[in-house]
């Protein structure tokens, strides 16, 4: 038992609303064998040399040190000018090895080009690297050293508007949308109700015109005659055909731009692809509301009693109903740890700084959202089943993050990494032995048909896929990053196709199409992590252990669309653009 | 193998759970999660258990497969029935209807159950009236584990499960494994967590180690208390 690593947290003095954790002091993956270019030269170090040969020579050390040209690395200074290049728009993209090469030289001359630098093809300390860093600055984010590429779209989401009724595969089936129409009531009514009242339709010289649709709609929800009318009025004046009084998702489109609205909700289908398994996903459902001084997102969770089910010797065979007082306590705990997590940042208006709303999430219980067990026993907890003994503070804040839209942003192949985030992927773990490549690389491609495909071994001790695991491991362990990158890049220019789409359709043939731990295995080096609430949950190294209330946080991106919904509806309030930017409070 | 139940998925560190049964009853199992036993158990099912789950096969003999989802959830975890050339797959303990809805329930009932035949297991033993809890070896083999990047953690709970208090410390051990064989046991000092038993509050044990399948470290959650 480690003395030094014991780690104690009173579940009752818990902090409101800190940073949910510290930047750590080194990367995922990275390791202390990273090149010699990344150690720091300490203070007493760099006065000693000046003394012994100058400020001159010191100046020189330094420089070499900064400068970056062909077949440099492998280190993580390279791997960041990569990411930068690729920000700025490289292309080819480059692969992030950490390793400068051809492709990277090519790039630096393209990238020296546009910008009026001379084509040397030489990261220096000087115009290069200034202008890079100037453009697209390196940052620390979600754990990981990255750089900010382009818009993220966190949400993965498939569908083409907020208010479809419809799963992705009923609407491909040509199922029809269960739409707003005469009888319906709910947010969804009290939204449309308060757009058609803040629309040209109801403006008052209009309704004086008009036998019909004469007086603005009470906001109460419920979708009755007089909001028929008015509605139909509204989808006259827009030209929707036809104006049939069903707010359709053609209306919807046309509603949210002809009037505010402060209170709404929003519901559709997203999709991400993890671990090679595609359409994983779910449809969101939340509500927002804004007030004075916050934006609240609201969603409503159905919790089942659940306890696990014992044989008489204690086994756990299952689980069977129970009464909501046995995890009433823990549910309150989830709730809060919810609230407490995500509740940590505001939306500033960028154009008048003063202004700002808190942006406050709550998760609460009832029916009409989300239905989740909520089991009394110990075990690992999913989507559905949320285990009472499941000590993890980010278990809740990481699923409520999916409910409301958000995908993952743990094991992603790297372009699905990027288009999550928004942020370049990881440098991770540059270290390595180029020599070997290609031999791993063989190693790998030789496990492939995968041939151990029995799900269990006679002897118990094997699980099929597992050669193919080991041919990855014995490599490569669960190392993402340059390294990694690198064998992923050769296996391309050898085998002209992709590493992790090879690997996903072995074990999919092999009869694994689904989540795996051989798969898990084999595929985790070539995909890309980060640490944020939507990255990965485990936080327990040995070496650098976080307490059970210490997890990881809520980064703007997170925020970036429900920001979206304020600044949707003030520019349509104050007839201008509006920009309002998640800032942590 | 007449039939196996594969359970897989679930939030990282995921479910990595087989249990396989041949035609004489004898079975092989693999678990990494879900109980206070990891490890592999073998042996011979009781010839009540045998014939139960024949007359469920049979029923199951004439019944179409049923299609996997293609659509995940987040996080999702399965139950996974192979049966022949027939697969029956479900989320975690939804039901199905007879005859696979039987012997699905049945073979979740065994993932439990078998797990009183251990050939090279770990347990995780957790005593009823203090804080106290034991991580020994179990079977007649031993089992490879890696506990050196593993963690002990409690968690004192009160009305409604809520969590009162937590403590966790991380496990020593070599890297790359041990192979711990009958005998071996380690106390796994909770007596640290100054945790005091009193009215209606009892404790929960997690060992988070990873059990080895050869070279590769196989995540293994094994739970206990007592309550």
């Amino acid at each position: 038992m480690g003395d030094d690593v014991r780690q104690r947290e009173r579940a009752a003095a818990r902090p409101t609303a800190e940073p949910a954790h510290a930047e750590p002091t080194r990367q995922v993956g990275e390791t202390a064998s990273t090149s010699v270019d990344q150690r720091p030269i300490s203070r007493t170090s760099l006065l000693y040399l000046q003394r012994v040969v100058g400020n001159r020579a010191v100046a020189g050390l330094m420089a070499v040190q900064r400068e970056l040209k062909l077949n440099d690395g492998p280190s993580v200074a390279v791997g960041v000018a990569q990411q930068q290049l690729n920000a700025a728009g490289a292309k080819p993209r480059l692969a992030i090895t950490g390793r400068f090469d051809a492709a990277t030289e090519t790039a630096v001359k393209a990238f020296q080009k546009a910008n009026k630098i001379g084509e040397t093809g030489i990261i220096d300390d000087g115009a290069t690297k200034k202008k890079l860093d100037e453009l697209k600055p390196s940052i620390t984010a979600g754990g990981v050293k990255t750089v900010e590429s382009k818009d993220a779209e966190p949400t993965g989401r498939t569908s083409p508007g907020t208010h479809s009724t419809l799963t992705v595969e009923e609407r491909a089936k040509g199922v029809a949308e269960k739409d707003l129409k005469l009888g319906s009531k709910g947010m969804g009514v009290q939204e449309l109700q308060q757009r058609i009242n803040r629309s040209p339709t109801m403006d008052k010289d209009a309704r004086k015109k008009r036998a019909v649709a004469k007086n603005l709609l009470v906001v109460d929800g419920r979708f009755g005659p007089m909001t028929e009318t008015a509605l139909k009025q509204f989808q006259t004046d827009q030209t929707i055909a036809p104006a049939d009084g069903v707010a359709t998702k053609a209306t919807w489109d046309k509603l949210e731009k002809a009037g505010s609205a402060s209170a709404g909700r929003v519901e559709f289908e997203w999709r991400e692809e993890v671990e090679g398994v595609t359409n994983v996903g779910e449809r969101a459902r939340y509500e927002w509301k804004i007030e004075p001084k916050r934006l609240l997102i609201t969603a409503r969770i159905q919790f089942v009693p659940m306890k696990q089910k014992k044989d008489k010797k204690g086994n756990v065979t299952g689980v069977v109903p129970t009464s909501v007082g046995d995890v009433s306590g823990r549910i309150q705990q989830w709730l809060t740890d919810i609230r407490q997590v995500w509740s940590t940042f505001k939306i500033v208006n960028t154009n008048n700084p003063k202004e700002f709303l808190n942006v406050d999430f709550a998760a609460v219980q009832g029916t009409g959202d989300f239905k989740i067990n909520a089991i009394k026993g110990n075990d690992r907890s999913n989507s559905a089943n949320w285990y009472t003994g499941d000590a993890r503070r980010g278990l809740a804040p990481h699923e409520f993050g999916h409910l409301i839209g958000l995908a993952d942003e743990y094991n992603r192949e790297e372009g699905q990494y990027l288009t999550t985030t928004g942020q370049e992927p990881p440098v991770g773990d540059v270290a390595g032995d180029a020599a070997k490549v290609d031999t791993i690389v063989a190693a790998i491609k030789a496990q492939m048909p995968i041939t151990d495909k029995a799900a269990l071994d006679a002897n118990g001790s094997k699980i099929g896929g597992q050669k193919l695991a080991t041919a990855v491991f014995s490599n490569l362990k669960q190392k993402q990053g340059g390294y990694s990158r690198r064998v992923a890049q050769r296996y391309q220019e050898l085998h002209k196709s992709s590493i992790v789409a090879d690997i996903t359709s072995a074990f999919k043939t092999a009869g694994f199409p689904g989540f795996h731990s051989m798969k898990s295995f084999a595929l985790t080096p070539f995909l890309y992590s980060n640490q944020s609430i939507m990255g990965t949950m485990q936080t327990a190294e040995k070496a650098a252990v976080k307490a059970v209330g210490h997890e990881h946080a809520v980064e703007a991106r997170h925020i970036k669309p429900f920001a979206d919904i304020v600044v949707r509806e003030k520019s349509i309030e104050r007839k201008a653009k509006e920009n309002w930017e998640p800032k942590r409070r | 193998m007449i039939v196996s139940l594969t359970r897989s998925g679930g939030s990282p560190p995921r479910y990595a759970e087989n249990l396989s049964i041949e035609e004489d009853g004898s079975f092989v199992m693999r678990r990494h999660s879900g109980g206070s036993r990891v490890g592999t158990f073998a042996g011979t099912l009781p010839e009540a258990e045998l014939t139960r789950l024949r007359a469920e096969i049979d029923a199951c003999a004439s019944a179409p497969a049923i299609e996997p989802s293609d659509r995940y959830a987040p996080d999702e975890a399965r139950d996974r029935i192979t049966l022949g050339d027939k697969i029956v797959e479900v989320r975690l303990y939804n039901e199905l209807e007879a005859p696979w809805g039987p012997l699905l329930k049945h073979l979740q009932e065994l993932l439990g159950g078998l797990t009183e035949f251990p050939r090279a297991a770990l347990e995780l033993w957790a005593d009823p009236a203090t804080v106290s809890a034991r991580l020994r070896q179990v079977g007649e083999e031993a089992v490879l584990a890696d506990v050196s990047r593993g963690r002990v953690s409690v968690r004192l709970v009160g009305k409604g499960a809520e969590t009162v208090d937590s403590w966790s410390s991380a496990l020593s051990g070599t890297s790359g494994g041990d192979l711990l064989g009958p005998g071996w046991e380690q106390d796994l000092g909770l007596e640290e967590a100054g945790f005091e038993l009193s009215g209606d509050r009892y404790y929960e044990v997690t060992v988070e180690c990873d059990l080895m399948l050869e070279v590769l470290p196989q995540p293994a959650r094994l739970t206990s208390g007592n309550e």
